[in-house]
């Protein structure tokens, strides 16, 4: 009696197990070879179906050994990758850095198709790692880990258009804006590791088959593909406007760093006239569907453009709805700024300006900063006076106005004018191979040779004229330093006043007044009182009175510590 | 590197562990005594005793139960709160409020302590005759057991696991060389692969083995045909251990031996690019992008010569610079795969930015509190000091120094010089000269006159000096000598007159401080710094007797020995400085400085003999100080050391495998002992459960442990947990709340117990130190391994064999 009710009970048991087996077949059975979808579970259906995309190869490449590790696991995954995270991060406070890379690298092949696990531990050694070791190479050898690592997680997990963009912020903002930017957008294109010998990592200035001459340009090659993938999958880190603006912005980027390295060329120019097709032209032309107007583009030629684009949201938003939105999208990116920015950049004078404002900061550094009898700049006083002057010639007078405009009126960068004493020629001749760029490609500033042509007259003449000006004491002696500086800063007054929304730009502002941070402490080292009238004084005294921390100013004062060489030459 | 010398005290922690053993034992012998003829195991234990109480070791049993009594008496009132805690929480859930007050009435440590002492007295009556009983055993038969026992596992196959090792060493090569990582931590990866593969692989089979064995033996009956033979029982338990060791050793051996050849075999071809120095030249090397070679030589002047070529080329153009490489090649590989023999400093202390002796130096805010930092800079007389004791001119180590003559041609030489290797770390406040690294500076420091002048004063970091000696300080560090010994004549008449007395710290400095001046001269082995030292070796007496009269003499005997050799003294007990060269420090890798014998004065052009003139009594002090302002520099006291000649690679190595086999030893004898009283599942639980907690919880439990973890007992975080409470929230005073706090205390009573039952596993992993390439240290490493095991061995033998000897076989 008990033998049976004992064999019914295992019989019911087994009936149950068979019973529970046939959904667990017909869901979760394997896919089976192409064209035998009739033998694939459910879910491997579902998995291969093109609006779920959840096989392992749609998500990313398959790594073996992930898919092994997963296996062999069982369902403990969860736990085991638990563990290595604690793991990672103990290996990252006792600085066992060797450590940190492989369990990172276990994490990875644990949970390849999540997607903080790439965005965490990317960010962590470009930023956090690189940072804990002393040797610029090694931060840069950890800054490029970090990137490697997640351009290994697009491959993996391909879909998401975050790990693109975070490649990008490495290759760009990481190498292009660190305390080494200097060092690293060297290195970028001359790798300190023998490996390389001299040239490129191709895993991180590869852009498809070739190398990206910038990382900036590298960067951009990233949010593009960002972009590209932003199409089929929505990122869900930042409004799409912005998210779609990155390769733009970062042309801009690109185009203020090689003024930032003082690379005034015409590469330089290109890049800023490149930036402005991008950003009005691409950027600008791109369509978004946007919550209250439906489709629209940030820069509509006109309002037939987006008429015609009613038809594609079934003409739901009228016009004055898709202009309301254009407007808003407009302020979210900050579009004009950046249009009118590109557009000034991209001009011969605010090129100019910003190149003599670079060269007079290097001859700051060079330490040509004593007044020299080489160099005049005109007396503020006698410039506002100009017509109440005496005792001058028609000629002088000219001279006189044409100095007043220029900011500057004498200034040689021949280290070989007899005039120069030794100690002097010495550090022109050093600082004019720091201005190698600023200065050959464009000739000298303003040459009396080029004033006597303006103003037509020879230069013998007009060599005359300026010996009288200086002695009567309206052209004031100056080192080349201010002479320079001064003339970028008038310049750079012009550009400001010129576009409007420069004025509103927090970084166009901050070069303005970091120039005169640098004037002032040219009076500082001389102990002369600073002039109640210099280029740019309206932007300082808006930021000295707007509160009493004064605005922006000690932000720029310890930029302008920053800046400073260390080395002594 | 990443493994931490601190040496935890070893002594103590076995200490406790006999405690625990024996109260355990002790409490196994009152229940035996007790409980023995109720439980039906009437024959053995009554007879246990009833040898125990006579024979001709009777007597030496009831002196054992009397130390057994009193030791466990003192040891209970010296910590009570193990115990007392269940006590009272009887006394107090029984009894409420004033349950509290009979709790402190009655069970306060007298009567706890003499609980113990009764328990104490069965353990202590028992020992003996247990421990004989286990030993007499017959090495024969157990070794014929341990034969049996290897050829059943080997039948069961057990031996199929190397067919997993074999797969991995097939395939891991692939997974682990990792082009992008730097070489050192390649060679880390492969170390720490075989080695943790080894363990993890083997670890499961192991404790299988050793947990199923007697239970199977037992089930099968096969168990029952063995006892029937002229075989002890305690050698059946014996000989199980025996063979899965032996099981184990193949394992281990086979496993480390391929594992060690695979990777000799593995590195070499993984590593492609490197900087070594050959002939006294930096030679780097990498392989290209292009799979050409890229070498670069330095020269003592001038840039560097840079080769690149493939393999090929470089062979058939430059025939010198192809071999170059390939010795580069293989000696970069060798330091990568080698085993330093590091002699580590005795003592790190500290100067701050004063100059001022400190115990540590400053946190820069880094969550691992591993190394102190030194400002940098002129304004900073921050240095670390490191001493290292017994150094002699056997330290120094070959090497090859390149030499320009006047004509400009370059010769090797072969010097004899000391290697220095450190691994400091950074730490900059501000962005400063990036392209390079913080500037180093190392000082050898003979400070004889400073040492003499701290100990005739008695001052010492962290301890009070002594008062009234201080302007003797002075005198002595100005090198004032005979106004020195005017001094300490001074201070003999004040002790003589009573008008000085010693109190306790005077009398502590003064002992400490004159004993350190006898060390100071000793080492002169002359006959002037004998008389002094013997001077000052009765003054350290005088002080520790606190004798005022004898003191007053002491004092002043040295000082007249010090007025007798005052010139002597200002000759020959003088503070020495030399600095050494400067380097910029290479964070996360050793940094190299070769130090020559003759070091020369800076400022002048004597000389010094590193051993002659800057050891003392073979000890060497080196501080170091960082030369870049307002800069810090990060050290710990393994971060310096002197590198000795270099051990094989297969001798550390080798090293970290006895350690991986202590593990498993460890294992099967514990495993086999669980087996002895419970049944093969449970067993196997029961080491699952020790392994994972082990290796994984042991330092969490000790922190819970020692009650340094923030948060309090178990019972009182699920009620804050319940009432949504902080622990920044103080608890009501109520009778629940001392009641939990009793409960608590309890279950943290019991964890103490277990966390000293619980052994450390982390001791065994040596792989750290193989994989960074260093030579496995005896007192800091090895040992830890040894002794833990045979401290698990000694009781476990016990318990297993008493277990085995009792257990009814028919009881499955």
């Amino acid at each position: 009696m008990s033998n049976q009710r004992s064999r019914n009970r295992k019989l019911a048991y087994a009936g149950g197990i068979a019973a529970l087996l046939i959904p667990i077949v017909v869901l979760g059975m394997p896919a089976g070879n192409r064209g035998q979808e009739g033998f694939s579970g459910i879910l491997a259906q579902i998995r291969a179906d093109p609006d779920h995309q959840l096989g392992e190869t749609t998500l990313g490449d398959v790594d073996p050994a992930s898919a092994t590790m997963t296996f062999v696991l069982l369902g403990f995954r969860g736990l085991a990758a638990n563990q290595l995270w604690m793991q990672a991060d103990e290996h990252k406070q006792r600085k066992q850095w060797a450590e940190l890379d492989s369990t990172v690298e276990s994490i990875t092949k644990l949970q390849p198709h999540f997607k903080k696990v790439w965005e965490f531990h990317g960010w962590n050694l470009a930023w956090n790692v690189s940072a804990e070791w002393d040797g610029v190479e090694d931060r840069y050898f950890w800054v490029k880990k970090g990137g490697k690592f997640l351009v290994k997680g697009t491959r993996r997990s391909s879909r998401y258009p975050e790990l693109y963009w975070e490649v990008g912020r490495v290759v760009g903002f990481k190498i292009g804006r660190s305390d080494e930017w200097r060092q690293f957008r060297r290195f970028f294109l001359s790798d300190p590791d023998p490996e390389f010998n001299g040239g490129q990592d191709p895993e991180i200035a590869g852009i498809g088959d070739a190398l990206a001459r910038d990382n900036y340009l590298a960067a951009r090659h990233w949010y593009y593909r960002a972009n590209e993938q932003d199409r089929s999958v929505n990122q869900r880190m930042m409004a799409t406007e912005l998210f779609r603006s990155y390769p733009a912005r970062s042309q801009f980027d690109y185009g203020g760093a090689l003024h930032r390295e003082g690379k005034f060329t015409d590469e330089a120019q290109q890049a800023w006239k490149d930036a402005e097709f991008l950003w009005l032209e691409e950027f600008g032309q791109e369509e978004f569907n946007s919550l209250r107007g439906g489709w629209i583009v940030i820069n509509p030629s006109s309002d037939e453009q987006l008429q015609a684009l009613t038809d594609k949201d079934d003409r739901i938003f009228p016009l004055e709805a898709k202009r309301k939105a254009v407007e808003s999208k407009r302020k979210l990116t900050n579009f004009d700024y950046w249009a009118a920015k590109a557009s000034s950049e991209k001009t011969e004078n605010t090129k100019l300006a910003h190149q003599l404002i670079y060269a007079g900061r290097q001859l700051f550094h060079a330490g040509l900063t004593t007044p020299t009898t080489t160099f005049a700049v005109a007396d503020a006083d006698v410039c506002e006076k100009l017509d109440e002057l005496e005792g001058l010639t028609d000629g002088q007078r000219k001279v006189l106005a044409a100095a007043c405009e220029a900011g500057v009126v004498w200034y040689t960068t021949d280290p070989d004018a007899p005039e120069l004493s030794e100690e002097r020629r010495v550090k022109l001749k050093f600082a004019k191979s720091k201005l190698e760029v600023a200065v050959e490609a464009d000739g000298p500033v303003v040459l009396t040779g080029d004033l006597a042509e303006t103003l037509e007259t020879t230069p013998d003449d007009l060599f005359a004229d300026l010996l009288v000006l200086r002695e009567a004491g309206h052209l004031v002696a100056r080192s080349e330093c201010e002479v320079v500086l001064r003339a970028g800063m008038v310049r750079y007054e012009d550009v400001l006043k010129s576009v409007k929304r420069l004025e509103e730009d927090t970084l166009s502002v901050e070069e303005g007044l970091m120039s005169v941070i640098y004037l002032r402490k040219l009076y500082d080292q001389d102990e002369l009182p600073f002039p109640t009238e210099y280029p740019l004084k309206r932007y300082w005294d808006a930021e000295w009175n707007a509160d009493a921390l004064h605005g922006r100013i000690s932000e720029v004062e310890r930029m302008y510590y920053r800046d400073q060489p260390t080395i002594e030459y | 590197m990443g493994f931490d010398l601190n040496e935890i005290d070893y002594v103590q922690s076995l200490a406790d562990w006999g405690v625990v053993f024996f109260a355990c034992f002790s409490v196994a012998a009152v229940v035996a005594f007790f409980f023995a003829p109720i439980a039906g195991g009437r024959r053995g234990r009554a007879k246990l005793y009833a040898a125990a109480g006579s024979g001709p070791l009777a007597p030496v049993n009831y002196v054992l139960a009397a130390a057994g009594a009193v030791g466990a008496g003192i040891w209970s009132w010296q910590n009570p709160e193990a115990v007392a805690g269940f006590f009272e929480l009887i006394l107090r859930g029984v009894l409420g409020r004033a349950g509290r007050e009979m709790a402190v009435l009655f069970v306060g440590r007298p009567a706890l302590a003499g609980v113990a002492a009764i328990v104490g007295a069965f353990g202590g009556f028992l020992l003996l005759p247990a421990v004989l009983g286990a030993v007499q055993v017959n090495l024969g038969r157990i070794w014929t057991i341990g034969v049996l026992t290897w050829r059943e596992a080997v039948r069961k196959r057990t031996l199929f696991v190397f067919m997993v090792f074999a797969l991995m060493f097939m395939f891991a090569g692939w997974f682990l060389s990792e082009p992008n990582l730097r070489p050192d931590a390649l060679v880390k990866n492969y170390v720490i692969f075989v080695l943790r593969t080894l363990t993890w692989l083997t670890l499961p089979v192991v404790l299988l083995l050793a947990c199923w064995g007697i239970p199977d033996d037992i089930k099968a009956r096969s168990m029952h045909t063995v006892v029937t033979k002229p075989v002890r029982r305690s050698e059946i338990y014996l000989g199980r251990i025996l063979g899965y060791t032996f099981v184990t050793t193949a394992v281990v051996v086979v496993v480390g031996v391929v594992g060690y050849l695979w990777m000799i075999q593995q590195v070499p071809r993984a590593i492609t690019k490197g900087e070594v120095e050959i002939d006294g030249r930096n030679v780097r090397f990498s392989e290209t992008l292009d799979d050409e070679i890229r070498v670069e030589i330095d020269r003592v002047r001038g840039e560097p010569d840079v080769y690149v070529d493939t393999a090929a080329g470089l062979r058939k153009d430059q025939p010198a610079v192809y071999d170059l490489y390939q010795r580069a090649h293989d000696k970069f590989v060798g330091e990568l795969l080698t085993a330093r023999a590091p002699v580590y400093a005795d003592n790190l202390s500290f100067y701050d930015r004063e100059g001022v002796p400190t115990a540590s130096g400053i946190n820069v805010g880094d969550i691992w509190e591993y190394r102190s930092y030194v400002e940098g800079g002129e304004g900073s007389r921050a240095r670390a000091s490191y001493t290292f004791e017994n150094v002699t001119p056997a330290l120094l180590v070959d090497t090859a120094e390149v030499v320009v003559d006047a004509d400009g041609n370059e010769t090797v030489e072969r010097v004899r010089k000391l290697r220095l290797e450190s691994s400091f770390e950074a730490f900059r406040t501000f962005k400063g000269d990036m392209n390079r690294g913080l500037l180093v500076q190392y000082h050898f420091v003979k400070d004889l006159r400073r040492q003499l002048a701290d100990g005739v004063a008695g001052v010492a970091i962290g301890k009070l000096p002594a008062r009234d000696f201080l302007s003797l300080r002075r005198d002595v560090s100005q090198g004032n000598f005979a106004e020195a010994a005017g001094q300490l004549a001074r201070l003999a008449d004040g002790y003589r007159s009573r008008q000085l007395k010693l109190n306790d710290e005077d009398s502590a400095a003064l002992k400490r401080g004159y004993g350190q001046v006898a060390e100071l001269f000793e080492p002169f082995g002359k006959a002037w710094a004998d008389s002094l030292a013997t001077a000052a070796r009765s003054v350290a007496n005088a002080a520790a007797s606190k004798d005022d009269a004898g003191i007053a003499e002491a004092l002043k005997t040295f000082g007249e020995r010090f007025q007798e050799h005052a010139a002597t003294l200002e000759e020959k007990v003088v503070d020495v400085d030399v600095p050494y060269g400067a380097f910029a420090i290479k964070e996360f890798r050793g940094n190299i400085q070769y130090v020559g014998r003759t070091l020369r004065v800076r400022g002048s052009t004597e000389t010094l003999d590193l051993f002659d003139d800057l050891v003392h009594g073979g000890r060497l002090k080196i501080e170091v100080a960082c030369l870049d302002r307002s800069q810090y520099l990060g050290m710990a006291r393994p971060d310096l050391f002197i590198r000795t000649p270099d051990k094989p690679f297969a001798v550390g190595f080798a090293k970290a495998l006895l350690g991986v086999w202590l593990y498993f030893v460890l294992i099967v004898v514990v495993g086999v002992t669980a087996s002895t009283f419970v049944k093969g599942p449970v067993a196997t639980f029961l080491l699952v459960f020790l392994v994972l907690l082990g290796n994984f919880g042991y330092g969490f439990l000790q922190e819970v442990v020692s009650g340094n973890l923030k948060g309090s007992g178990s019972i009182e975080s699920a009620v804050r947990l319940y009432t949504h409470r902080n622990p920044n929230v103080e608890l009501d005073q109520t009778t629940t709340r001392e009641v939990i706090a009793g409960a608590d205390t309890t279950i943290k009573g019991g964890l103490w117990i277990v966390s000293k039952i619980i052994p450390d596993l982390e001791v065994y992993w040596l792989a750290g130190w193989v994989a960074n390439g260093v030579d496995v240290n005896w007192a800091a490493g090895l040992s830890y391994c040894v002794f833990t095991t045979l401290a698990y061995c000694l009781p476990c033998l016990l318990v297993g064999y008493y277990s085995l000897r009792f257990r009814e076989l028919e009881a499955k």
